[in-house]
């Protein structure tokens, strides 16, 4: 099998002492995982991505959604595939969803009649 | 020692490395503060606070104003219509970097359908992303070396070297304290490994905005 060397800090975002790190302060909201509360990090920023990231897989492969395993969270690229392609399916099925017009009622066209007939 | 022990060691040393990398980058991630150290001695570079972010975005305007009325310099704009002048086009170039990345996606697409016992099949995909990602930076390293010259970059240039002089700090006993007293001092000054070493920590703390 090739090589594909995975990103280090996504990593640690999958880890699941981070996650739960991440879930707990979520819960116990204004609780900081990092040393800092205020002025962030680009690092810290880019890592509250991928912890977001990891847990809404984690919630997916807990529902059983489709398409999605351990060894696709486990994998940048595959996990980076699978995502476009539930973007993909998402707007796909959106636009099957979206009623015609904004009250979801169908709506009643009133054609007028030319002058003169 | 035999092969086996050979092999064992070899794993062990990489894990040691992969274990050390992945402490460096926890303790990088820990707090918006990072410690190193050049010939020696301990310094750090913070991310800025509201007041050295409040200082420092004066201090570009200053310098905006300053290289716009200036000849020496021109807009990302005019470089682009320059450019066109030479052959070069630049926003051919951009719709490259976008084109490239709609074929990504493609194979992405492809390649979350594929079951995991499919080897084969993932690898030569996640070959294909590669190569497509390999050509999608070259170009996009290009447009960034065209760009080079253009104002914008100038004072990109300047807000970074201008933050390195407010956010690098020396350890003095137990003591943290600014390194430059003013920004005349950071510009004649001819250290030049610690300036590097600490504009590559700074770009880890902070975002820098697109040319």
């Amino acid at each position: 099998m090739l090589k594909f060397n995975n990103n280090p800090l996504r990593d640690i975002a999958r880890s699941q002492y981070w996650l739960q790190m991440y879930r707990t302060s979520k819960e116990l909201n204004g609780i900081s995982i990092f040393d800092n509360s205020r002025e962030l990090s680009r690092l810290q920023i880019i890592f509250l991505s991928f912890l977001n990231l990891y847990d809404s897989l984690y919630q997916d492969l807990a529902m059983e959604e489709d398409l999605i395993s351990e060894e696709i969270i486990a994998d940048d690229i595959r996990c980076d595939a699978y995502l476009v392609y539930k973007r993909k399916n998402r707007n796909k099925k959106d636009k099957i969803d979206k009623p015609k017009n904004s009250s979801g009622i169908p709506s009643i066209s009133f054609v007028t009649a030319k002058r003169g007939k | 020692m035999s092969k086996s022990k050979v092999k064992l060691e070899k794993e062990l040393s990489k894990k040691l490395q992969q274990l050390n990398e992945r402490e460096t980058l926890e303790g990088l991630i820990k707090n918006n503060k990072i410690e190193f150290e050049v010939k020696g001695k301990k310094y750090r570079v913070h991310k800025p606070n509201q007041a050295e972010s409040l200082e420092a975005r004066k201090a570009r305007t200053k310098k905006y104003i300053e290289l716009l009325k200036s000849n020496d310099y021109m807009l990302r704009e005019q470089l682009i219509e320059l450019y066109k002048e030479k052959g070069v086009n630049i926003e051919k170039l951009e719709a490259d970097i976008k084109e490239v990345g709609y074929q990504i996606e493609d194979v992405q697409v492809k390649l979350a359908q594929v079951p995991t016992a499919n080897i084969k099949t993932i690898d030569d995909y996640k070959n294909q992303i590669n190569d497509l990602i390999t050509k999608q930076s070259k170009i996009s390293i290009r447009l960034t070396e065209l760009l080079e010259p253009c104002l914008e970059n100038e004072i990109l240039e300047f807000s970074n070297f201008y933050l390195v002089y407010l956010a690098l700090e020396k350890q003095d006993k137990d003591k943290w304290e600014k390194y430059f007293t003013t920004y005349g001092d950071f510009l004649n000054s001819n250290e030049e490994e610690l300036i590097l070493e600490s504009t590559y920590n700074l770009s880890m703390l902070i975002f820098k905005a697109k040319i």
